[in-house]
């Protein structure tokens, strides 16, 4: 008999934490799957053990906030299950006993054993995970994620080693230098790759963010002044050594040339929704040319997915937003599950703040996207740059493919290996699509991801056996 | 790559044995982390050329993390949280099947 | 407009051997092909090479794929000849597993009655008790229920990828032209040949067309008087990552690739046109290839898929020449690994000179007459 409950929550960030406290508070049955041990998502990651250790300070107004956040969800009667990893998502079986509204099942790796969880309703809060950004030398050991250095200072109070150098664009590149900062470290260079040209074709989203999103700008200002050393308008990157990070070189614009010794390259080009799993249930997908990024189809006002009437998105996965968007829409997805199973909150619905909310968060984001598209010095790779890191395949091996017809990133793998590997795309997929675009002179609108499926992450024999419910394994063979 | 900022009191602190010697974690942190504050690098090499990586994203969307834990070939240490006495080997691509396809 | 004096249509693993096949006679080949989403069997590949199980009820096909068999080493030199591309071909036998006493007794029963229907003709595979598997392969530790197996010599595998690749380039490198994202919808009859209409409005025209292409061929195949009940049937495959060499033969359900990683199977469903895959179907497989191969157990599984095999209603090819599109030819089949060399070295003749072996009319569309799967009268 497969576990059921009304509503299934992957995820436990901003969004995730906001839609299982709205279904429960509605009288729902919520299981949240977390494949963290603690509740928080990227953003708020172990703000618990960070509040515990004294160091909230260090992160800055949005990250206290989530303190609060984690203790309302723990507090709001939910099912929350840690480690637990969602390694897909599949219509529900026919139990055959004519249930109405049978859902989706989770199939998830929990305590060394694949599981079946099934919920009517199911909402997806998987988040964001930043840009990917192929430049020669960017997988040498030493070289990381912004976000990365994030997590590291968070979850085990680490920071860069001295000398490091960021590298990028974006509002996170200029929050985490002031993190570090006021945690006692400071780069020895910031490379921006922000194009000021950008930023002039922006003024127009601009004025409605002004009216949307002070908060955010203000931010910015404030995040800029007195970060140290900077070099602006750089077009290339560089990350040189042998068998780890020694120096990184760059070029600017102007043409302006320069390197600098490093123990630690942290590199940030902007975030991508997590669409693994809406991927491998094959939903519908949309490209934001805005955002340079395919989100999957869903309703504004509910997150119900366009090509699943059971399953929600909400937060980050769905377009990304901000912590603010994100809590917003999650609740507003919880409330609809909750609603669609035949619950309500006490005290009828309250939908409207919620959905001003998520208007406002939603308003400042082309005027983010206008001011930092993907930038110039990742866009067109080398061809002995690797784009798929997993199955070492370079941008060259990419190119030649194309050339030899292949039409997109579906036989992409087929003729390079490019998304063959246990990332299953995350780290090239992005790439990869605008490198056969480009080959094609379209646009990546044009060039979908390629498929991905159960399992969207590696799943040991032994594990995936124990989903096998049936006796005899002999008929299908 | 990178250093920490102060060591964790006693009843923060976990063992690990990496590849033999030990080093010393923080409680609730990754194994990737303390990897990373102990040094350890590469932490693998790829199968096809042999060139060195360690961790990129530590959130789980890179696989450049794997590593053997506890016999386990091929986890991501980045979503493993450290426990007191976990064993763990680097620099594996493929995983022993303990000699000649003998079982485990 | 171009033109040429044979087009085949599909690029998967029929089209692209004919194709092949073509290119290496005189005449001069253009292969078209559709786009990035298409179906495609061919990327569901399992690999094999394998004869001991095919042909139940048409003798002539288990001839036929012990032909293919034969032929398949030289085969694969000619590729790498003509390509540099290596299809990781071996053929040193193949294994079907047994792990109870009803399965021993049905590969029992199957080889008897393979036996029996090849007469005086040879059919060589036998059932190995377990100490003679562990004879035949030493250091693979088989779990406990594995009592017996079938065993052929002339089985084998390759790597369908490099295979595929291998097709095309060798083609190209012959002087065949290949036009992908060309889907075939329409035929018309220009003077003594024909001329193909794509969905994008190009035209291509040639004396002779060769319809390969998989499942799209019962509706653009009928266009030309043709015949064709094959229905989709899925399989579905879990891969490992890479492992250390240790297993040197394929197991029918489970063979380690030319890059170590261990594929597994293989399920049969008739669900239509659904090629995703399943929770359910990947707890068997893996429960069984663990019950199999219990070394297995904390390796992991890191990509699965499903495909849709064409499926004939007897397993066996179709090969048939239109009678009112005369040089209009179809060939389908569900084992194109196997049969890849027969239809690159077998089928070119048929479509340029009518050549045949004896026995060949057997695979028409023709058998099902009579049947359910006969021609639909108007």
């Amino acid at each position: 008999m497969t576990e059921q409950t009304d509503v299934v929550v992957i995820g436990a960030g901003p969004a995730g934490m906001a839609a299982a406290v709205a279904a429960a508070e509605a009288g729902a049955s919520v299981v949240t799957l977390d494949d963290q041990p603690a509740p928080g998502g990227q953003i708020w990651r172990a703000v618990e053990a960070v509040a515990a250790r004294g160091d909230i300070g260090l992160f800055g107004g949005d990250y206290g906030k989530g303190l609060a956040a984690v203790q309302r969800f723990r507090a709001a009667g939910v099912d929350y299950r840690p480690l637990c990893r969602v390694v897909g998502v599949e219509d529900a079986e026919d139990d055959g006993d004519g249930v109405e509204d049978p859902g989706g099942d989770v199939l998830y790796l929990r305590d060394g054993a694949a599981r079946r969880l099934n919920g009517r309703r199911v909402i997806i809060a998987t988040g964001a995970y930043e840009r990917p950004t192929p430049f020669p030398g960017w997988t040498l050991p030493g070289v990381m994620s912004l976000g990365a250095a994030q997590i590291a200072l968070k979850t085990g109070d680490l920071a860069p080693q001295a000398p490091f150098v960021l590298a990028g664009q974006g509002p996170l590149l200029l929050l985490l230098a002031a993190q570090l900062r006021a945690a006692g470290s400071s780069p020895a260079l910031i490379l921006r790759t922000d194009d000021p040209a950008s930023r002039r074709k922006a003024v127009g989203h601009g004025a409605r963010a002004l009216v949307f999103g002070p908060d955010y700008l203000a931010k910015g200002l404030r995040w800029t002044v007195g970060l140290g050393p900077a070099v602006h308008d750089v077009t290339a990157l560089k990350a040189e050594g042998d068998e780890r990070l020694e120096a990184v070189s760059w070029e600017t614009a102007r043409g302006e040339i320069g390197r600098i010794d490093a123990a630690c390259l942290l590199v940030h080009d902007g975030v991508l929704p997590n669409a693994q799993l809406t991927r491998s249930m094959r939903a519908r997908h949309v490209y934001d040319s805005g955002a340079a990024a395919w989100r999957p189809a869903a309703s504004l006002g509910t997150g119900l997915l366009d090509s699943h009437e059971w399953a929600h998105v909400a937060g980050d996965c769905a377009g990304v937003a901000g912590w603010a968007g994100a809590m917003a829409a999650g609740a507003l997805a919880g409330q609809a599950a909750a609603r669609a199973l035949g619950k309500a909150a006490p005290g009828g619905w309250s939908g409207w703040p919620t959905h001003a909310r998520l208007a406002r968060a939603r308003a400042v984001r082309p005027f983010l996207d206008a001011v930092f598209p993907p930038a110039r010095a990742f866009l067109s790779p080398g061809d002995d740059v690797l784009v798929c890191r997993c199955e070492e395949a370079s941008a060259g091996d990419i190119r030649a493919a194309a050339a030899l017809g292949a039409q997109g990133t579906n036989q992409l793998k087929a003729f390079a290996r490019v998304g063959m590997g246990p990332c299953q795309g995350r780290m090239c997929a992005s790439s990869a699509a605008r490198l056969l675009a480009d080959a094609k002179q379209a646009s990546p609108a044009h060039v979908p991801l390629m498929r991905t499926r159960m399992p969207i992450s590696p799943v040991t024999l032994s594990e995936m056996a124990q989903l096998n419910q049936g006796e005899d394994s002999a008929p299908l063979f | 790559m990178l250093v920490r900022r102060s060591e964790p009191p006693a009843d923060q602190s976990a063992r690990l044995y990496v590849d033999g010697r030990v080093i010393a974690a923080r409680r609730g942190e990754s194994v990737a982390t303390a990897l990373l504050a102990a040094g350890v690098s590469p932490i693998r090499r790829t199968g096809l050329s042999g060139a060195a990586r360690a961790p990129y994203c530590l959130m789980g969307v890179c696989f450049e993390c794997l590593v053997t834990i506890d016999g386990q070939a091929n986890r991501q240490a980045c979503m493993t949280p450290v426990a007191d006495g976990m064993k763990v080997e680097t620099g594996q691509a493929r995983p022993r099947l303990n000699g000649l396809a003998q079982p485990a | 407009m171009e033109s040429a004096d044979v087009i085949v249509i599909g690029g998967g693993m029929v089209g692209a051997a004919i194709g092949y096949g073509l290119s290496r006679s005189s005449a001069d080949v253009l292969l078209l092909d559709e786009g990035d989403d298409a179906i495609r069997a061919a990327r569901g590949n399992f690999g094999l090479v394998w004869t001991q199980s095919k042909g139940r009820g048409l003798q002539r096909y288990q001839e036929w794929s012990r032909e293919s068999a034969a032929l398949w080493g030289a085969f694969s030199e000619e590729i790498l000849a003509d390509t540099g591309v290596a299809t990781a071909h071996e053929q040193n036998g193949g294994l079907g597993l047994c792990l109870s006493e009803s399965e021993v007794s049905d590969a029992a029963a199957l080889i008897q009655t393979m036996q029996d229907q090849a007469g005086n003709l040879p059919y060589e595979a036998e059932m190995l008790d377990r100490q003679a598997l562990e004879d035949l392969l030493p250091g693979v530790a088989f779990g406990p229920e594995v009592i017996a197996g079938s065993y052929c010599v002339h089985d084998g595998h390759a790597n369908p990828l490099k295979l595929l690749r291998g097709l095309h380039a060798g083609m190209q490198a012959r002087g065949g032209r290949f036009r992908p994202g060309a889907q075939a919808i329409e035929f018309e009859r220009d003077g003594d040949g024909y001329v193909v209409v794509a969905a994008d409005g190009r035209r291509f025209a040639a004396d002779k067309i060769v319809i390969g292409c998989g499942h799209g061929i019962p509706d653009l195949a009928a266009k030309a008087g043709l015949h064709c009940p094959t229905r989709p049937q899925r399989g579905q495959v879990l891969v490992t990552e890479r492992v250390e060499p240790m297993l040197r033969l394929p197991l029918g359900s489970i063979r380690q690739t030319d890059e170590g990683s261990i594929m597994m199977g293989v399920s049969h469903e008739d669900v239509g046109f659904d090629d995703r895959n399943t929770g359910d179907v990947a707890g068997a497989i893996a429960a069984r290839a663990v019950r199999v191969l219990p070394a297995l157990a904390n390796v992991n599984i890191v990509r699965a898929w499903g495909a849709l095999r064409v499926m004939p209603p007897d397993g066996c090819p179709i090969y048939d020449e239109s009678e009112t599109w005369p040089g209009v030819f179809m060939a389908t089949n569900h084992s194109g690994v196997t049969l890849a060399a027969v239809h690159a070295h077998r089928l070119p003749e048929w479509v340029l000179e009518g050549r045949t072996a004896v026995g060949f009319e057997q695979f028409s569309a023709r058998r099902f007459d009579g049947t359910e799967y006969a021609r639909p009268t108007l």
